[in-house]
């Protein structure tokens, strides 16, 4: 394993606010990174002060092992797509695609050549001519994918790049982004505040919060290895109990539903059913707990069980985890 | 905030369909005739003025070498004031759209002062600083450069009356654009001049242009501070509209409205050329 990008120590602060706080990360060459977390995690400014846009306070980014803290965003060969693409207005799609070319004065045939191919990898030959302004959210998307990539970057970043799309768009962005990654092996981090997008595409996830990074790991060990409470609040719904034994929290498909009662279960009243997806979601309230439980049912258990708002049941928790209070 | 918007665009809308008529009569009267009283019978009376000795007299009147001199004097100050406020405007637009530093709410009012301050002030002001009993006087005569009485004081004068209106143009149109695509290009691979003169460039040009055609006007047709700081030395220090003043004082009314007829004239094309750009801007953005 080799390391394309290797962020030591940075900090970077906006006034009295600490955007970024002693982060260290390595992100293995070849590899699709997320950086996930909420709005004002640190997030964005990781991935600008990556790109060189924001130098950082203290620490250093190294990519390909030459520190590159010092260089400026031209000199860094960084393929970077904006959240809301910024693709230059007044220049069509040829000429956006072939920017990182022009300005380093290539040769007309190789600008041609180039931009082609780029087309043709995003999907969009014989576009080259339309304006911007008449392209769809989903192709103007690629497009600035295909200008990031022109001048075969070391490392592709990518900011929030599905957040302006609408939900059918973006579904098919993120596994044409998969596959484009598995196709061109570039280095990729993307910027994502949503969890499903972070999982579907990346093959490690970065969590973030108040500008630490709060763990690293696959989708499957995030999910199934929340390393504190914020990460496993902030990947999906959980059911935080307060019982004697302290603070616990559980998946609403790790809670289980009985009509009969088994040892140490814990008697509950069916508050609300809702289908969800593929299948119920159960609202309950038990007199022993002090916070509604939310239980998740495949169709399956569902239909077996016929739950009716107000039936009497019994909970057990199938897993439940405990955390050190933060 | 959208919802907020539509509510308040219906609310309006509905405001004025709903006026009385004698209401809309009477504001469209009133606008009317006063654009009349004010505007078009003075520009016909100019006109009427200056032909009222016969064409050959308006014709005779321009190209008097006074008048020639005058024009060729007016376009030289125009042709200096107006790259310099454009340099300025650029310069002063993008610190103010682009950064944050101290002092730059203080620019920003700076940049309106000509605006707010007589002209004939600004003119005053030059003759305080490069007049012969002024505080750089003495040092300048030593040396024998002359401000006052001069061109470069017409200059001085001219591009200070016109500064703002370069900068004024491009500052919201800056901010409003946002600095998205100069990171582009600087993360692309850009010089910082690549991403002026490739980017950020056409993206203001228009603006541009309209600005330097609202400069272009003013430095042609200022007066106050011009007539302050150039001595009126007929055929040497005589602006166009300075030597309209002195055709008037002298009584030679037709020559005096056929030269400002020409003012007129360059005024009307220059509302032309703004009209047209606004349309441009409009359909562009």
């Amino acid at each position: 394993m080799t390391t394309a990008i290797a962020i030591d120590h940075v900090s970077k602060q906006f006034g009295s606010f600490a955007a970024l706080h002693d982060v260290s990360l390595d992100i293995e060459a070849g590899s699709l990174v997320a950086l996930l977390g909420p709005s004002g995690s640190g997030k964005t400014t990781l991935l600008r002060v990556i790109s060189g846009l924001e130098q950082p306070d203290t620490g250093t980014i190294a990519i390909d092992g030459a520190n590159h803290a010092a260089q400026s965003a031209r000199q860094r060969n960084i393929g970077l797509v904006f959240q809301h693409y910024a693709l230059f207005r007044h220049l069509d799609v040829f000429e956006n695609v072939a920017f990182a070319l022009r300005v380093r004065k290539r040769p007309k045939a190789e600008v041609e050549a180039r931009v082609r191919e780029l087309l043709q990898l995003v999907q969009l030959e014989g576009l080259g001519r339309r304006r911007v302004s008449e392209l769809s959210g989903g192709q103007r998307q690629r497009i600035a994918l295909a200008r990031a990539l022109a001048a075969q970057p070391r490392v592709l970043l990518l900011d929030e790049p599905f957040g302006a799309l609408d939900a059918q768009v973006r579904a098919e962005l993120r596994a044409w982004l998969r596959r484009l990654h598995d196709e061109i092996h570039v280095t990729t981090v993307f910027v994502t505040h949503d969890q499903d997008e972070a999982f579907e595409v990346a093959d490690r996830v970065v969590v973030m919060n108040h500008g630490k990074i709060e763990q690293v790991g696959t989708p499957a060990e995030v999910f199934e290895k929340p390393a504190n409470d914020f990460v496993m609040r902030f990947l999906g719904h959980v059911n935080v109990l307060e019982t004697a034994e302290g603070r616990i929290y559980v998946r609403p498909h790790e809670v289980a539903i009985d009509r009969r009662p088994r040892d140490g279960a814990i008697a509950a009243r069916v508050v609300r059913v809702t289908p969800l997806g593929g299948g119920l979601k159960v609202d309950l309230v038990a007199p022993t707990l002090a916070s509604p439980v939310r239980a998740d049912l495949d169709w399956e258990r569902g239909a077996a069980l016929a739950l009716r708002d107000g039936d009497d049941v019994f909970l057990s928790l199938r897993r439940s985890r405990v955390f050190q209070a933060a | 905030m959208t919802v907020a918007t539509l509510g308040h665009a219906h609310v309006r809308a509905r405001a004025t369909t709903t006026e009385p008529g004698w209401v809309r009569a009477v504001i469209i009267a009133v606008s009317v005739v006063f654009i009349g009283l004010f505007v078009a019978v003075p520009l016909v009376a100019v006109f009427a003025s200056a032909l009222r000795d016969g064409l050959g007299a308006y014709l005779g009147a321009i190209v008097d070498p006074a008048a020639l001199a005058a024009l060729r004097l007016t376009l030289e100050a125009a042709a200096i004031a107006v790259p310099l406020n454009l340099v300025f405007g650029v310069a002063a637009a993008w610190a103010i759209a682009r950064f944050r530093f101290p002092g730059r709410s203080l620019l920003i009012t700076l940049i309106d002062l000509p605006l707010a301050v007589s002209p004939v002030i600004a003119g005053m002001v030059f003759v305080l600083l490069f007049g012969s009993r002024g505080l750089l006087g003495p040092w300048m005569a030593a040396h024998h450069l002359r401000v006052i009485f001069a061109l470069p004081g017409i200059v001085l004068a001219t591009t200070f009356v016109t500064f703002p209106f370069v900068a004024r143009e491009l500052i919201p149109l800056m901010e409003s654009q946002g600095h998205e695509e100069e990171e582009a290009a600087l993360v692309l691979g850009a010089s910082p001049w690549q991403m002026f003169v490739r980017i950020t460039l056409p993206k203001i040009s228009w603006g541009l242009v309209y600005g330097v055609v609202l400069c272009t006007a003013r430095a042609l047709g200022e007066f106050g501070a011009v007539s302050v700081v150039s001595g009126h030395i007929r055929g040497s220090t005589e602006t166009l509209p300075l030597h309209v003043e002195t055709l008037y004082n002298e009584y030679a009314y037709g020559a005096a409205f056929a030269v400002a007829s020409l003012l007129v004239l360059i005024a009307l094309l220059g509302l032309v050329v703004r009209r047209l750009i606004a349309a441009r801007i409009r359909r562009t953005t």
